[in-house]
């Protein structure tokens, strides 16, 4: 049963993301538990459910025997007006339990623009908005996830962050936790034992001041609490849980299918790329576990489709021998395999033609640059030969088409890369000609995003280019890609200009943060209800110049994540800006030998 | 081999629309190792028809399904293993076998019977009575409906086939078919019990029927 009786769920659409009862969902009766976690997704259940760290932290927190762990997803707009009109609080998917009677709240922070949803999540959970309003027995709010390497936007709203691999973590937070609960520590006394915690972060430790230039001065620690907190890494993959018994949802999910991650970690070396730079070192798992998993996994959930999940799925050491055990193991029952994240080669798309046995799937190539000067200024290590080979085999092996992405506004990006787009286009065109393609629609769908300067990365002090710039440039793509062979589609640059503000952004944001969920409900991720109007006069109010954090940063800058560490080191990522303009390329390392990134890795220097 | 398989769509799952309900279905068939036939193609999708689609909202304890084999195997063992991989809510209540080679038969259903579950302050009284009485005695209940954002005029008497009050709300059977179709929402709306906007009481399919004798036509829209 939801909080809202049930006639009400006739007026919301898909009202199936409200009702639980999903099939391997862990209902346990929280009467007797000595600890409840809430897990949430700052998004709508159908993108959160699809998640694959909820899954796996789902599980391992239900394993604990007296630990109670329960969903909660942001509501559309509809159900959350209906919570308002009844007076419901939002609650929790498995007991309907309302989200203030949870011990730990954690959040997972996939994206920039859903901060203003885990506000809004927790003023209709009824738990107030700044940690330091609750009292002793309101929950921990922490959060984790790639955006919580740079959480200080909300650094007031969170108890606690999660730096990096989650799985020990959420086991050491409960055994803490539990521990202090039942010696009767105070809320202050339990904040100061979780940061005793590897890679926990408790931002009401440390405090913040800023300069007169407008950036951040200093970041100082109270005493006994760690100057720096490095992020935390699950070493042995194939050793860590993995649920073979995933929720199936009702609702259809943005990713719908079984997801085996592979391997977690890449070492290419795209400069622009956060989760290359933040999720070292390389690790996998082996090719008897995967399979072993994804049986189990189709087993127990009636799936129809397995997808290898990875940072570069063809970079995999026994890619060829993992897909020939899965296609063997699946042979006549109608399960399909795919590979996305696949690099721009012919191998790739070999391996892509060979898995598509049971359902073909497209070809996606990201060449991200147009020319190969701004690719090796990025460090894509992909050559004009690698797209024609790549885009050969897919025309040979009878696709009609081709996806590619590419990105503007990256740093040192000229017209003559702007034209180079249009030109590796035009090629793929006349290949198809050459090559007899018969096709019906475009030869190549494209997709052109806006680069965002990321925490943590080798460009996180470059600029975003601003927006009627950005605009500019796409329109320039769009007006030089014949409507008849290609189909441009672009992410409009005002969200990636708060993407930008918000990745490098400091406490500052926090009240901007707070403005924006109570004027616009949470819902800055979905582009129909995004307006970059209520950001500017948010920012506005609270005398914050947009332009000071979406625009260049001096190299010399105290960053407002340098007491947060991922182990790769400042003097690399410095290092790998200056080689990037001089478009020297660094190789991955798997290949040439360490690079000395820092990366946490045994062979590392 | 073919089976014809009996389920129901219980309260716990009348939130689901028929696409929902469908994924749900198969995904249970999958789990249950039954072996059904794929279609061929660039995306084999399993043989797997349904007899009607319910709307949101709506719970049924008469539905079917029709699972085309793609190797013999014992009804009772297809009802044991499907009972098993079904979450609650959805519930299988027989599997028969049907003659391989026909068409489901589904398509000789005409009538659906509901019950729908009218708040207390609805319920039996002179009021709800006069109101049904003033409703049967119409020649004609023109309904407005939007398809593609146009509006149009549908007469629904012709599908109304009975209307009863019953302790809990009302007892209703419908008729379908090539001529068209009424929606019990349609008749709540009808009766001035529901209009766009209000939650809808809950509508639970009672009973399918199937081959009534009558004259050719009778269900055309006027």
């Amino acid at each position: 049963m939801t909080p809202i009786p049930d006639e009400l769920l006739s007026l919301v659409q898909k009202p199936a993301r409200y009702i639980g009862r999903e099939w391997n969902a862990i209902v346990k009766d929280p009467r007797g538990a000595a600890l409840r976690w809430a897990l949430c997704f700052p998004d709508i259940y159908d993108v959160g459910i699809a998640h694959l760290g909820l899954r796996v932290l789902y599980h391992i927190l239900n394993q604990v025997e007296d630990v109670v762990c329960e969903r909660v997803f942001l509501p559309w707009p509809d159900y959350r007006a209906l919570l308002e009109s009844t007076g419901s609080p939002l609650c929790s998917l498995e007991n309907q339990l309302p989200l203030d009677t949870f011990d730990v709240v954690g959040f997972s922070l996939q994206y920039e623009l859903s901060y203003p949803a885990v506000l809004e999540m927790l003023r209709l959970g009824g738990i107030a908005a700044r940690a330091r309003d609750r009292g002793e027995r309101d929950p921990l709010v922490i959060a984790g996830g790639p955006c919580a390497l740079n959480p200080e936007p909300l650094a007031d709203f969170l108890d606690a962050v999660c730096l990096g691999d989650g799985e020990d973590v959420v086991l050491e937070i409960t055994e803490c936790v539990r521990q202090g609960r039942s010696a009767g520590a105070g809320r202050g006394e339990l904040l100061r034992e979780l940061a005793r915690i590897e890679g926990l972060y408790v931002p009401g430790l440390y405090s913040v001041e800023y300069g007169a230039d407008g950036r951040v001065r200093c970041i100082e620690p109270q005493s006994g609490v760690p100057p720096v907190v490095t992020r935390r890494f699950v070493r042995d993959l194939d050793a860590a849980a993995f649920p073979t018994r995933p929720i199936v949802p009702y609702v259809e999910a943005v990713h719908d299918r079984v997801a085996i991650e592979v391997s977690r970690g890449c070492t290419r070396g795209c400069r622009f790329c956060h989760a290359g730079m933040t999720y070292r070192p390389v690790r996998e798992r082996t090719p008897d576990t995967i399979v072993r998993l994804a049986r189990e996994s189709i087993d127990a959930t009636g799936y129809d489709e397995v997808s290898l999940l990875s940072l570069s799925t063809a970079d995999y050491s026994q890619i060829e021998p993992l897909c020939d055990a899965l296609l063997e193991e699946f042979d006549g029952q109608h399960v399909s395999l795919s590979l996305p994240s696949l690099r721009v080669d012919s191998f790739s798309v070999a391996l892509c033609e060979k898995v598509s046995r049971v359902r073909k799937s497209g070809i996606t190539l990201a060449p991200e640059a147009g020319t190969q000067r701004l690719r090796d200024v990025i460090n894509k290590p992909v050559t004009d030969s690698h797209i024609e080979e790549a885009v050969r085999a897919a025309f040979a092996a009878g696709h009609q088409s081709v996806k590619a992405y590419f990105m503007i506004g990256l740093p040192t990006e000229t017209e003559a890369d702007l034209e180079g787009i249009i030109g590796v286009l035009e090629h793929i065109r006349r290949l198809a000609d050459a090559m007899k393609v018969r096709r019906r629609g475009p030869v190549v769908n494209v997709s052109l995003a806006t680069f965002v300067p990321k925490p943590h990365t080798p460009f996180q002090w470059e600029p975003m280019t601003p927006i009627e710039e950005a605009r500019r440039r796409q329109r320039f793509v769009v007006n030089g890609a014949s409507p008849k062979h290609f189909r441009v589609r672009w992410h409009d640059a005002e969200q990636g200009l708060v993407e930008a503000i918000l990745a490098r952004g400091d406490r500052r944001l926090g009240p901007v943060l707070q403005r924006v969920a109570g004027a616009g409900g949470g819902m800055e991720a979905w582009s129909e209800y995004f307006s970059l109007e209520r950001w500017l006069a948010a920012m506005d109010a609270e005398r914050l110049d947009p332009r000071l954090y979406a625009g260049e940063w001096p190299e010399n800058a105290t960053l407002p994540w340098d007491h947060l560490s991922t182990g790769v080191r400042r003097e690399f990522l410095l290092g790998e800006r200056r080689r990037s303009r001089q478009g020297v390329t660094t190789p991955d390392c798997r290949v040439d030998g360490c690079q000395g990134c820092g990366g946490f890795c045994e062979n590392g220097r | 081999m073919v089976v014809d398989v009996a389920y129901a769509k219980g309260p716990a799952l009348r939130y689901l629309s028929h696409l929902e309900l469908m994924r749900a279905f198969e995904r249970a068939v999958r789990r249950a190792g039954v072996p059904v036939e794929h279609s061929q193609g660039f995306n084999p999708r399993p043989k797997i028809t349904h007899a009607s689609a319910l709307a949101v909202g709506m719970s049924s304890e008469v539905e079917r399904a029709w699972l085309v084999l793609s190797r013999p195997m014992a009804v009772a063992e297809v009802q044991r293993r499907l009972t098993g991989a079904c979450p609650d809510g959805l519930q299988i209540i027989a599997v028969r076998q049907a003659l391989t080679g026909t068409k489901p038969p589904y398509g000789q259903f005409d009538r659906a019977e509901y019950r729908i579950e009218l708040p207390e302050t609805q319920r039996v009284g002179p009021e709800l009575e006069a109101r049904i009485a003033e409703l049967l005695a119409r020649r004609e209940i023109s309904i407005m409906r939007e398809k593609d954002g146009q509006a149009r005029c549908v007469d629904i008497r012709p599908f109304v086939e009975s209307l009863q009050a019953t302790d809990c709300g009302l007892r209703l059977v419908l008729a379908f078919g090539e001529g068209g179709q009424a929606k019990p929402v349609e008749v709540l709306a009808a009766l001035g019990l529901w209009s766009p906007g209000e939650p809808v009481p809950w509508i639970h399919r009672t009973a399918l029927f199937a081959h009534r004798q009558r004259s050719k036509g009778s269900l055309r829209r006027r």
